[in-house]
């Protein structure tokens, strides 16, 4: 799994080592990259393994919000506001996101294209109130699964595969 | 600078019973050179009412608060205004009557023409006080408030050991706001002044600080690029305060190298194959004899100018010339020491720029590198045909194209400035692959794309500015 982040260029030797004692803590096994983009932003694209074979795979997700909100803090902005993501629009736009929401009011008022996804979170359930959930909902999940991979007793079997490589 | 206002008032006359008969483009005519022998009275009326109060931006603060009384939020008594200055913003607003108030922003220097269709009664920003420059010094970057002038910025920027990357290629004196409610055109070789811009700082139509963008990095992938598709025309949606630019590094070395041609086609083709070149040239400025004579009137002009601004490590520098002689192959003369029209004293530069500002302009034409010589020939022709002098001011990007400022030197009035103006659109008509954009252009184009585009712009100013404040629309 990658989390897209852009940091200040002048921050990206903190930013690298912010992604590994995120990954760390979280027990997960990934790396880092990162590349420049212009005269002042850098790439961030930390990646981890994700097991999505067992039922704790998804707690890897936290990944992604830890990550977005390091990301905040060092005047930068993980990038793209899928499903997962959509919380971060207020944080990222602050008074200005009700001009984003109006771009997409105007090209595609019937939010026939990719909708649900930027300005609220829709689900694929039918029913009143649980048809769309206010976007925070996602960021308390995301949450909640960073905090249960960081509890979590065991490490992945990937971790467990990697060290154990290492140790060979 | 209005655009949204003069198009919206077109498409609105257009439909009135007793215009109906007028075609679309006698009407711009009509009220673009203030023909009111055609003219309703009513929208003789509309194009007679300025904005009465002028109020000269000091902070943000400011704004914000006459912003939220414009649009009813607060009382013209929370301005805090003297005895007489509050009776006069009230008697000249005609505070109490139920109408609603605009606000605008007045460029500091058109390079063009003013809109057609004034601010109704509002308030006209003026930010020539507002002309604040933050250098990072930890980054190449800046934030600009708009009333600060480029040629400062572009200096300032380099005693810091930073490179401004825009130049305008009409060497004005334009102010950073210019480019984001007027008509100054910024660019570099690289990029348009939009590339370089990571965010604006701006008031909304509610009174709010609004930041589009961010100002240490790039706006990548954060829902809709707002940043981007509001630059050319932001000050119809927000009223831009500040400008966080990206900026460059100074190189190790810079050189300025003059080409001169004496033939078009060598011209194009040298142009096309400079298109091509790596890294390592920050601006193309290319101009006619005409032009150069402005801005050199002491070197006899070529018949075309190209000056190329390298910027390389010292050792590099000399195989960077080496290359650029070799795509710029064709000219007649070469010189590295004619000096280019930016880097000189800012005295120097606003003298040639009070020269460069009396001749009339049109608009910009977008043509391809392999045309430009063409096109040129087919200017010089139309100028001399109209006993108007024709030359031009233009810019070359990476991606093939240039960018033209044709002008001429003819008084600016507005019955010359609207038959260059169709002159020069029946050039580029003509002209393969070319583009013409300039106010009347755009009030001109019929093109059913074009009118749909300009709808959804129409609609998302009606979105954001919900409130009716910023440049707001009108009806005739």
């Amino acid at each position: 799994m990658v989390s897209y982040n852009l940091v200040p260029l002048r921050r990206l030797p903190e930013a690298v080592e912010k992604a590994m004692e995120i990954r760390d803590k979280l027990k997960l096994n990934g790396s880092v990259q990162a590349h420049i983009v212009d005269t002042t932003t850098a790439a961030l694209d930390p990646y981890v393994l994700m097991d999505d074979t067992k039922p704790s795979g998804g707690t890897a997700l936290g990944f992604v919000k830890r990550m977005g909100d390091a990301a905040f803090k060092m005047e930068g902005h993980p990038m793209g506001l899928g499903l997962f993501l959509v919380f971060n629009l207020r944080k990222m736009h602050g008074n200005a996101t009700s001009a984003y929401s109006a771009v997409k009011g105007v090209f595609d008022p019937r939010k026939k294209i990719n909708g649900g996804k930027t300005f609220e979170v829709w689900t694929k359930y039918p029913w009143p109130g649980l048809r769309s959930i206010p976007p925070p909902g996602m960021a308390i999940g995301l949450e909640v699964a960073a905090i249960l991979r960081r509890v979590k007793p065991t490490r992945d079997r990937f971790v467990r595969a990697y060290e154990h490589t290492k140790e060979g | 600078m209005g655009l949204l206002r003069d198009w919206h008032y077109v498409e609105k006359a257009v439909q009135i019973p007793a215009l109906a008969e007028l075609i679309r483009e006698a009407l711009i005519h009509a009220l673009f050179v203030r023909d009111d022998r055609v003219l309703p009275r009513d929208l003789i009326a509309d194009l007679n009412r300025v904005p009465p109060v002028t109020v000269k931006v000091k902070e943000d603060a400011e704004v914000r608060k006459l912003v939220r009384v414009l649009n009813g939020q607060e009382s013209t008594v929370s301005l805090g205004l003297s005895a007489e200055d509050y009776h006069y913003f009230r008697t000249q607003l005609g505070v109490g009557r139920t109408r609603e108030f605009g606000v605008t922003m007045r460029p500091r220097t058109l390079l063009t023409y003013d809109w057609i269709v004034p601010e109704q009664r509002g308030v006209q920003l003026d930010f020539t006080g507002y002309a604040g420059i933050e250098f990072a010094v930890d980054g190449h970057r800046a934030i600009a408030q708009v009333g600060a002038l480029w040629k400062r910025l572009y200096d300032e920027a380099s005693e810091r050991g930073h490179l401004v990357p825009f130049v305008p290629t009409v060497p004005l004196d334009f102010a950073v706001g210019d480019a984001l409610y007027g008509d100054a055109p910024f660019a570099s070789f690289r990029g348009g002044f939009a590339s370089y811009v990571n965010a604006l700082r701006t008031i909304s139509a509610y009174g709010q600080r609004a930041r589009i963008g961010f100002e240490e990095v790039a706006n990548y992938g954060t829902a809709y690029d707002l940043l981007h598709a509001a630059i050319p025309l932001a000050g119809e949606f927000f009223i831009p305060l500040s400008a966080a630019l990206r900026l460059e590094a100074k190189p190790a070395a810079r050189k300025t190298l003059t080409y001169g041609f004496d033939d078009p086609a060598k011209l194009s083709a040298g142009l096309d194959r400079l298109c091509r070149f790596g890294p390592g040239v920050n601006w193309v400025h290319i101009t006619d004899a005409v032009a150069a004579k402005i801005l050199r009137p002491a070197t006899p002009p070529e018949a075309s100018t190209v000056q190329v601004s390298l910027g390389a490590t010292t050792t590099g520098i000399a195989a960077k010339e080496k290359a650029l002689d070799v795509a710029m192959v064709g000219f007649k003369t070469k010189s590295s020491e004619t000096p280019n029209p930016y880097d000189v004293s800012a005295d120097a530069y606003r003298k040639t720029a009070d020269t460069v500002a009396r001749s009339l302009f049109v608009g910009e034409v977008h043509v391809p590198a392999k045309s430009f010589g063409e096109f040129l020939g087919k200017v010089r022709a139309f100028g001399d045909q109209s006993a108007a002098k024709a030359g031009a001011y233009a810019n070359l990007h990476e991606t093939g194209s240039v960018s033209t400022y044709p002008f001429f030197s003819a008084p600016k009035d507005r019955t010359k400035v609207y038959d260059l103006s169709k002159g020069v659109r029946a050039i580029v008509t003509r002209t393969p692959g070319a583009a013409f954009t300039s106010r009347l252009a755009h009030l001109w184009d019929e093109e059913p794309n074009f009118l749909r585009r300009m709808s959804l712009v129409r609609s998302l100013k009606l979105e954001i500015d919900e409130a009716h404040v910023v440049q707001p629309l009108i009806s005739p």
